[in-house]
């Protein structure tokens, strides 16, 4: 059991827990099995398998029975459950379109539904069934209150509100301007902006993976891994000083990681090339700005050349292509950034203290 | 699932629906229920009931006894006088009906004329505002009909009123006459009320406090919001702050909403358990006549704990030991409060409390166990390397002896040996030990420590001055023996080599100066002869005072205290220190500030010596020497501790537990641990922390009482504030108190005088009470400032008890000293310090006086002249001479003293002559005895000085006017010389 508990322990740092999350994302995306009935109640059935046996384990009970954390198990149940049952729905409209049958969709609009009772009841009873279980949880758990904040005393760890712990994982590996500004901005904007760059007249009304295979995998990488992962990280494996704490270890206040980061222009000018840094900033963060500039303003105009991409450049036309680029190669800053942090201690690309411009 | 069976015009199956819809209604209502039961079953209400319930059954019980007590015949007797009182008034029944009946009636009568006069005034008013409006309109019509409206309304209103005193007073007479006629039924009634009032009274308490149907339903869940009987119980504390952080609230006490007694007496231990036990001193506490009433105080500005609180664990409590936390868990679901800054502080360390308001006090009234460490820590210290920042323990001196001359006195090899262990040499000394503690073992670190040691005393030994002293001359052992135990050494100083500071708790003044054992194997007799001459002469700063001793006299002192040898320390020599393991500190040292390549270049540079003392610069340093010793060349480091004024708020997760996981993670358990183990959060880390890393607090060998001493005054050095004006020590005189009591302790007043009831340590040496140091009580209201002021400079100009052979040593007070005492004594007994000369009384009250003096016999104890002990007078018969009286004494202390000498000094030897009557006033038996044949010529004396034997009479038995007398003869009638 404590051999099963270390390997899980070491396998959830980040550096393997996102590898294994993105080899899962993957075989998810493309299975089958995974989304019919016995599949979603096989999930569901080894997901409560893990928590119940989990909970066995002193430090794991402690972190998942906080009150405060209670909402996110119930996160990890419903995002697990709203994924199965759009990915259950698309397959079978795909199938359901493949062999020329109308979709669920479009079956069940065409029957009648009577708003009273039909609607209204269900509802009343669903309200009732809400309150019951509201009422019991508050008798249950009681309020996480704590003791009056303290100036001097900053409680450790430090967490944002759950729904932001995303964020403050990002600012491990960005740059506070970047992770709390820039970036949250753009995700807005770009979700904003989706409807306007998404040419795809498909899938609209009715669940499909099929007719939208590429857009629903980019969106489900940004929700699920770069998103919820993140929140689920945030709030269960990060622990005191915001050290990282595989699921059964002890949050130990005092614990100590060996944190020497360097920047690219360090890692190329000095450990590469063997001379000192240059004094002049532009020539000193050199690399980082061609790397820079070939991501965001190079690379989009290279891949137009490869065949899958050419396709939607075809569709979207230069200006959606463009800024739908942009912002997938922000998008995906982030996990480059993680790996590089994790292997090469990459602090930043380019880090112009001068400008207070890091990235 | 089965099949929803669909209806063409509903898509769900109703059946089932409505199933659901039953069952979730149902489990809503269940739930509510619940919820309801939650918010309503506080287990204070328990506490509550339970306590109302045993309560009924304790007054029942009194009740019943008290039916007993009462005489049945008595009540009988009564009752038969009432029934024939009301057969007597039957008789005139027709007039006591008419009576009645006009009494009603002019019950109304009064009422309406009241209600009538009542109205016309506030018509009145309103007509007065009227006429100012009117005034302000400037419309002279207006105005005059305004005027008018007043005047008949006042006409009105005074009819009223006429009316109204004449029904008033007619009432008053029908009432009269009633009264009249039934008086001797009241005086019966009220009789039997006297009798049984206090049964009754119990009774309906009993009734009250049962559970009958109106308690149900006052208590019951939203009908308890009328008035119910289980309710919060809550005091408002304003100006009792606590602290949260960002602003301070007032205090909002609800403790005795389950300590239903505490403010009750009656509850005591034997009988009641907790929740339902009467606060202990209720005389001192929580009592309304108390000096810390319960509605001004409350509990947790004391106690501690979260004040809002009405539930066993949320209230903090804090358990005194393992056991008592397992029975609480177990009965109270307590569990830690882990969020709460200041949980209740546990029953022992509760005098910590005491410390928001009297921490500049110095002396907490009525604490021992707080006092007791108070003393602890300004004995051992403690604030040379922590500082503490309050008034106890600012502006004092370093607690041990200077060193800056110290190769006078002694050898390095002593030294050596002695800081290696102290307590091997002084078992009771206060000096801690620094090495081979439990966190520096090992073959490597002795090394190290020892040359640390050698390097500290090269340091020492090298920054000292040294000054020869010559032989003395030769005295002899046994005369100092004696002088030693008589003449006021061992007020401060010990002699035991059996001595166990435990077996002092709780005082300790008698280890105030170091043990005097072994002395001979430590000291340069020449030394030592010159020091007990006069110290200042070798330190200017020491507290050692002179006792005047002759040569003859330190001589013998000397030889008497050099007897005291160990071989074991004697003929030392410094050990050998492995060069390399003290090169290797030093170069420890010297890469703090230079690079490595410097610091060898640097060690090349320096010789043997060099290096020595280098290193025990450094080490001093490291250990914090100079907190409690001058040491030449630290005169202004700052001290190596960790502040400890707000010790008592810091963050239980900001005190380091190392691998130490049997010691509960409070504040107490922490600190006590850290008394008793100075070392020991360093378990397990010995090898991986740096040697100089190490902790280095060192031990001082603590009881574990002392320890709690200790921690009794640490909790309460916390960053609660309390405003100014509710602070004792911030009363008028407050401040000289303190300043007094700091002084008394750093001068070991109390080694020999008895002051605020502690003290005269001395009376272990000297058996013979009448030979013991004076007890200072009522000293302030005794003697005069000026004279108090000339004695402190230099108490060898006289002497008021010449035959006690102890002697008030000479201190060499500054005179800023001196007045700290003089104010202390005034504040104490709350009088100026001064006060003007007296004018001479006439010679009758100097006669009456004279003759009064002889009739007391006073001059057999307040000898007047030379006092030969040797001729049968023993010593605990004697008084101080009077003649010093005009020049020591306050003339307003004199007369008061004679006439009651118990209120000033209890247990004094001063017989009482005037006994005083329960009116506060005194009685004289000085009337009776002038008529005994043997004060005739007293009597014909004072005869001359009155017109008549009567007269004379009259004065004696007058306290005030013959103590008066009294005092003016001892004033103006004793001469010296006479």
């Amino acid at each position: 059991m404590e051999a099963i508990k270390s390997l899980i322990n070491f396998l959830s740092y980040p550096q393997w827990s996102f590898t294994l999350s993105l080899v899962l994302f993957w075989l998810a995306m493309r299975s089958k099995l995974l989304w019919t009935k016995a599949g979603g109640w096989v999930l569901l059935a080894l997901i409560t398998l893990f928590f119940g046996l989990a909970m066995l384990d002193p430090n794991f009970f402690v972190v998942v029975a906080k009150p405060d954390n209670v909402p996110i198990v119930m996160m990890v149940y419903l995002v697990g459950f709203f994924w199965w049952f759009a990915m259950h729905k698309a397959h079978e409209n795909d199938r359901r379109i493949a062999d020329g049958e109308p979709t669920f969709e479009k079956s069940e609009s065409e029957d009648r539904i009577f708003t009273w009772p039909d609607l209204v009841f269900s509802e009343f009873i669903c309200m009732v069934l809400l309150t019951v279980g509201m009422v019991l949880w508050s008798i249950l758990l009681k309020a996480p209150l704590e003791e009056p904040a303290n100036t001097s005393v900053a409680p450790n760890p430090s967490k944002a509100p759950w729904y932001f712990l995303g964020l403050q994982e990002m600012l491990v590996y960005f740059d506070p301007w970047m992770a709390g500004v820039v970036l949250p901005g753009l995700i807005i904007v770009g979700l904003m902006a989706i409807p306007y760059i998404d040419t795809n007249k498909k899938g609209n009304g009715y669940y499909t993976l099929k007719e939208r295979r590429t857009e629903i995998w980019l969106f489900m990488f940004g929700f699920l891994i770069l998103w919820c992962e993140l929140i689920v990280i945030g709030t269960f494996l990060r622990g005191p000083n915001w050290n990282f704490f595989g699921p059964f270890e002890y949050w130990d206040v005092n614990k100590v990681e060996p944190l020497v980061n360097v920047d690219l222009s360090e890692l190329i000018w000095i450990q590469i090339l063997g001379v000192g840094l240059p004094s002049n900033f532009l020539l000193r963060e050199i690399f980082g700005i061609v790397f820079t500039g070939f991501y965001f303003l190079v690379l989009p105009v290279i891949l137009i050349k490869n065949k899958f991409v050419n396709r939607f450049y075809q569709d979207m036309g230069p200006t959606r292509y463009y800024v739908g680029m942009t912002l997938f190669l922000t998008m995906m800053l982030m996990p480059i950034k993680m790996y590089l942090r994790w292997f090469l201690n990459l602090k930043y690309f380019v880090h112009i203290q001068e400008f207070f411009l890091n990235l | 699932m089965a099949a929803p069976k669909k209806t063409p015009d509903r898509h769900y199956d109703f059946t089932s629906m409505n199933k659901w819809f039953a069952w979730s209604s149902l489990a809503l209502l269940l739930i509510t229920v619940w919820m309801i039961f939650e918010d309503y079953a506080k287990p204070w209400k328990r506490f509550q009931a339970e306590f109302r319930e045993l309560e009924r059954q304790e007054l029942a019980q009194e009740a019943e006894a008290e039916r007993q007590r009462i005489d049945q015949d008595e009540i009988a007797r009564i009752q038969a006088e009432i029934e024939s009182e009301e057969a007597r008034l039957d008789e005139q029944r027709s007039d006591l009906d008419e009576l009645q009946d006009r009494l009603a009636d002019l019950d109304d009568k009064v009422y309406e004329a009241d209600v009538d006069a009542r109205t016309t005034k506030s018509h009145l008013d309103t007509e007065r505002f009227s006429y100012d409006v009117a005034q302000q309109t400037g419309d002279a019509d207006k105005i005059a009909a305004a005027s008018l409206a007043v005047d008949t309304r006042r006409a009105t209103y005074q009819e009223n009123r006429i009316a109204l005193e004449a029904f008033t007073e007619q009432r008053a007479q029908v009432k009269a006459e009633i009264d009249r006629k039934m008086a001797g039924l009241s005086e019966d009634q009220a009789q039997l009320i006297a009798l049984q009032g206090g049964l009754e009274a119990l009774e309906s308490r009993v009734a009250d406090l049962g559970k009958g149907l109106d308690y149900f339903l006052l208590n019951a869940p939203v009908m308890d919001m009328l008035e119910p009987n289980l309710r919060i119980d809550q005091v408002q504390l304003t100006g009792l702050y606590q602290n949260i952080n960002f602003t301070t609230v007032d205090r909002v006490d609800r403790c005795v909403t389950c300590h239903v007694a505490a403010t009750r007496a009656g509850f005591d231990e034997e009988k009641w358990e907790e929740p339902f036990r009467s606060h202990p001193r209720l005389d001192l506490f929580v009592s309304s006549s108390s000096p810390h009433p319960y509605t001004q105080f409350g509990c947790t500005t004391c106690h501690g704990g979260l004040d809002r609180a009405t539930d066993f664990a949320r209230a903090g409590h804090s358990p005194e030991s393992e056991e008592q936390k397992a029975e609480w868990k177990h009965e109270w679901g307590w569990e830690k409060q882990k969020y709460l800054d200041t949980p209740i502080l546990p029953a022992k360390y509760s005098e910590a409390g005491c410390i928001g308001c009297h921490a500049g006090n110095v002396w907490t009234p009525s604490s021992t166990t707080q006092d007791t460490g108070r003393e602890l820590i300004m004995r051992m210290g403690c604030y040379g390397c922590h500082k503490i920042d309050y008034p106890a323990y600012t502006d004092l001196p370093r607690s041990g002896p200077s060193l800056e001359r110290v190769a006078s006195k002694t050898n390095p090899a002593w030294a050596y040996k002695w800081i290696e262990a102290p307590r091997d040499f002084h078992p009771t000394t206060w000096m801690p030990h620094f090495f081979f503690q439990e966190n520096i073992e090992g073959e490597l670190n002795e090394e190290r420590q020892r040359a640390e040691i050698r390097s500290v005393v090269a340091y020492i030994w090298d920054r000292s001055e040294e000054v020869s002293y010559p032989a003395p001359p030769r005295g002899s052992s046994d005369r100092g023996e004696t002088l030693f135990d008589t003449v006021g050494c061992t007020g401060c100083h010990l002699r035991d080599d059996e001595a166990n500071r435990d077996d002092y708790y709780p005082q300790f003044n008698r280890m105030h100066g170091p043990n005097l054992v072994r002395t001979g194997s430590k000291v340069d007799p020449g030394w030592l002869f010159a020091w007990i001459k006069d110290p200042k002469a070798y330190n200017p700063e020491t507290r050692m005072p002179s006792l005047r001793l002759t040569d003859q006299e330190a001589a013998d002192l000397v030889a008497y205290l050099m007897s005291s040898r160990d071989p074991a320390f004697e003929n030392l020599t410094l050990p050998e220190v492995d060069g390399e393991v003290r090169d290797e500190l030093v170069l420890t040292y010297l890469q703090g500030t230079q690079t490595i390549e410097q610091s060898r270049a640097t060690l090349g540079s320096m010789d043997d010596t060099a290096r020595d003392v280098y290193l025990g610069q450094q080490t001093i340093t490291k250990y914090g020497c100079f907190g409690c010793h001058n040491v030449a060349g630290f005169e202004d480091v700052k001290p190596i501790g960790v502040e400890l004024t707000e010790e008592g708020s810091k963050p239980i997760h900001q005190f380091d537990f190392g691998h130490i996981h049997d010691v509960p993670h409070t504040r107490q358990d922490w600190i006590k641990t850290k008394m008793l183990q100075p070392r020991i959060w360093d378990h397990g880390k010995e090898t991986v922390k740096d040697y100089a890393e190490l902790y280095r607090m060192p031990d001082f060998g603590m009881s574990d009482r002392e320890a709690e001493a200790i921690v009794a005054n640490v909790l309460g050095f916390t960053k609660e504030s309390v405003v100014t004006a509710r602070r004792a020590d911030q009363t008028p005189g407050a401040a000289a108190l303190a300043n007094g009591r700091k002084l008394i302790t750093r001068f070991n007043c109390q080694g020999c005088h008895l002051i605020e009831d502690i003290g005269q340590a001395i009376k272990t040496s000297i058996t013979d009470p009448g030979l013991w140091p004076p007890n200072l009580a009522a000293e302030g209201a005794r003697v005069q400032s000026d004279w108090l002021f000339e004695y402190l400079h230099d108490p060898g100009i006289e002497s008021m008890r010449p035959w006690l052979n102890v002697r008030m040593p000479t201190f060499g007070f500054q005179d800023g000293d001196v007045n700290t005492v003089l104010s202390y004594f005034a504040a104490r007994e709350g009088r100026d310090a001064f006060l003007s000369e007296p004018g001479r009384p006439d010679q009758r009250d100097l006669t009456v006086g004279q003759g009064v003096f002889a009739m007391l016999q006073c001059a057999k104890c307040h000898p007047a002249g030379p006092v030969d002990t040797s001729a049968g007078v023993s010593a605990a018969e004697l008084a101080p001479s009077l003649l010093l009286a005009r020049d020591r004494l306050r003339h307003d202390w004199v007369d008061d003293w004679i006439k009651d000498p118990l209120s000033f000094v209890t247990g004094t030897k001063m017989p009482v002559f005037f006994s005083q009557l329960d009116d506060g006033s005194y009685s004289s038996p000085l009337a009776q005895g002038i008529d005994l044949p043997m004060w005739r010529g007293e009597k014909d004396r004072m005869l001359r000085h009155f017109d008549s034997e009567a007269e004379l009479k009259e004065y004696l038995a007058d306290a005030e006017k013959v103590t008066a007398a009294m005092r003016d003869h001892i004033w103006w009638g004793l001469k010296r010389g006479s």
